[in-house]
């Protein structure tokens, strides 16, 4: 009997394990491909210049980055491509400067064909904490479809983590007994 | 250091495998998300403060899904009441993110949340630290006078006026051994959705004692059950934060890598303690984070300038989860020993099986 | 020393004490100048 419950605690472990591996890889593959990154900088959410942030994360008002604007499929160095609201993001671009930024003229500035950026971060605070927010993530929409992978890759990897203890405690021998409530 | 090309910055993966590790230990044991540590520190190690609450929030979902599994092994899990809460709990996050989103638009938000968080934790402190103490007290006068100790004792006489409560559906909790009405269920996961909702944490800290103190279960089933609530808000929580953009999924793949290992010892860990042990870490994760909030609230009143209470804030966030895991792993070694038979202090002997 | 052991809020105040040391440590090490 003991050999039988020990026969499938080492089978409960195995498939489990594995099958963790397996997921761990999986996300792991995804973003080392680009995959996961694609899904997240998706869209434009509203009418602006997709451009790659951190080529801007230096600027200041006296060393203005400059950018030129052109029409093409990627973000390469010292570029800003126009977008409307609902496009395809360019590949390598990480957040939008909005047309109304550009109008408002304090952190950006359109000069004929380039931009200028003077003011690529400011410091905003959250739960009492303060952050460099930046214009990375700003003006971007993510693939829906992706957030419910995240939740799928997460409750799948927790589940089968949670089993593949279950498992190894089931493996050692170590006895789980359940409590009995009711004061 | 990782550089994680979603949320755009540099972390160390230790500090993060660590926080995973400590919030496991302390979620499984006490039930609870651990958002209110998990957010401040993922923002020192430097990501947006937006994108620190979807971080926790999916790394809640998955880390709770590990320690359910556990506690239903031991035998933790009321499914009933569990089933009966997600809808009023549900509801509540909905309506809690609708008021924060109110007083957004008021402009008063920040200084809002840390107050109200800073108030609710101080009051649960109080009346948990104030009920445990007394319980603690009780079992070492029946240990003195030879009499046997049950896996839980609880003085508060609330949850007496509210299983009498006689509306209708009364519902029967099996493996919690509690009678009560449907709507004293669905109250608890309301409110406490609504708190949660509002102050942005996945709610443990203040679903746990309601669900001993109101509807009277004991506090292995509160923190089981509670976990499985955690699931479904996490998962949901999760899924509105990935769609606006504020998950990096590898820096959940690391937290969830030393939470899978924190998540078991903390679960297991309850297996070693009667009830007002898990009660006692409770309260004392809620005085540190009134703590820690409290000095993020006269940081920001005092225009972000004293910058020694902003360092303050980060070792004593940071501090609280090693403290949490120290005080666990100790009752843990605490209950070897005396099972082994080995000398234990006093004060320690009652609460530990 | 004994009363950090036989008595809860001093074992307490050990415990404490141990964490924050830990955690100046490890702001020391790795936080420092990161906000």
């Amino acid at each position: 009997m003991a050999e039988v419950k020990r026969g499938k605690a080492a089978f409960k472990f195995c498939f489990w394990l594995v099958a963790s591996v397996a997921l761990f890889g999986y996300i792991i593959y995804t973003y080392n491909s680009g995959q996961m990154i694609r899904w997240y900088y998706y869209t434009a959410s509203l009418d602006g210049y997709a451009i790659d942030a951190n080529q801007s994360m230096n600027a200041t008002k006296d060393k203005p980055v400059v950018l030129s604007i052109r029409k093409q499929d990627q973000v390469d160095g010292l570029v800003a491509i126009p977008v409307s609201k609902g496009d395809r993001l360019p590949k390598s671009a990480n957040g939008v400067i909005s047309l109304a930024e550009v109008k408002a003229g304090k952190r950006a500035v359109v000069q004929g064909e380039t931009i200028k950026v003077t003011v690529p971060w400011q410091i905003k605070e959250a739960k009492g904490f303060k952050f460099k927010d930046t214009f990375k993530h700003k003006g971007i929409r993510t693939n829906p479809w992706a957030g419910l992978w995240n939740v799928a890759m997460v409750l799948t990897l927790g589940l089968s983590l949670g089993l593949v203890a279950e498992g190894f405690t089931d493996l050692m021998g170590y006895k789980i007994e359940k409590i009995q409530h009711g004061h | 250091m990782f550089d994680f090309a979603i949320a755009g910055v540099q972390a160390p993966i230790f500090l993060l495998v660590l926080v995973g590790l400590t919030v496991g230990i302390v979620g499984g044991f006490i039930g609870v998300g651990g958002g209110y540590m998990v957010t401040p520190a993922l923002i020192v190690f430097g990501f947006p403060g937006y994108m620190a609450s979807g971080i926790d929030m999916t790394h809640i979902a998955g880390k709770g899904l590990v320690s359910t599994v556990r506690h239903r092994q031991l035998g933790n899990i009321d499914w009933t009441l569990a089933l009966s809460m997600i809808a009023g709990t549900m509801l509540g996050v909905e309506l809690g993110v609708r008021l924060l989103v109110y007083f957004k638009h008021l402009g008063i938000s920040g200084v809002v949340l840390l107050v109200t968080s800073v108030a609710v934790m101080f009051t649960l402190f109080l009346y948990t630290q104030f009920e445990t103490s007394r319980a603690h007290k009780k079992m070492e006068e029946m240990e003195k006078a030879g009499e046997k100790l049950g896996r839980e004792l609880q003085t508060s006489s609330l949850p007496t006026y509210f299983q009498a409560l006689p509306l209708a559906p009364i519902v029967n909790c099996r493996t919690a051994r509690v009678i009560v009405s449907m709507w004293v269920i669905v109250l608890v996961g309301m409110v406490t959705g609504v708190l949660a909702g509002f102050l942005g944490v996945g709610g443990g800290f203040i679903r746990v004692p309601a669900l001993v103190y109101v509807v009277g279960a004991s506090t292995h089933i509160a923190v089981g059950t509670d976990l499985v609530e955690i699931v479904v808000s996490g998962a949901y929580g999760a899924l509105r934060h990935s769609i606006e953009g504020n998950v990096d999924l590898m820096a959940v793949l690391f937290m969830i890598t030393g939470a899978m290992i924190g998540a078991q010892v903390g679960s297991i860990a309850t297996s070693y303690v009667r009830g007002p042990a898990i009660r006692y870490i409770l309260s004392y994760s809620l005085i540190l984070a009134t703590l820690g909030a409290a000095l993020r609230l006269i940081y920001v009143l005092t225009g972000q300038n004293v910058e020694w209470l902003s360092l303050a804030a980060v070792v004593l966030t940071l501090g609280e989860m090693i403290f949490l895991c120290l005080f666990i792993s100790s009752l843990v070694w605490f209950a070897v020993r005396r099972r082994a038979g080995k000398w234990v202090p006093d004060w320690v002997a009652p609460l530990v099986v | 020393m004994k009363w950090f052991l036989n008595s809860m809020l001093g074992y307490w105040v050990l415990l404490l004490a141990i964490s924050l040391g830990a955690a100046a440590i490890i702001y020391e090490i790795w936080l420092k100048g990161r906000v």
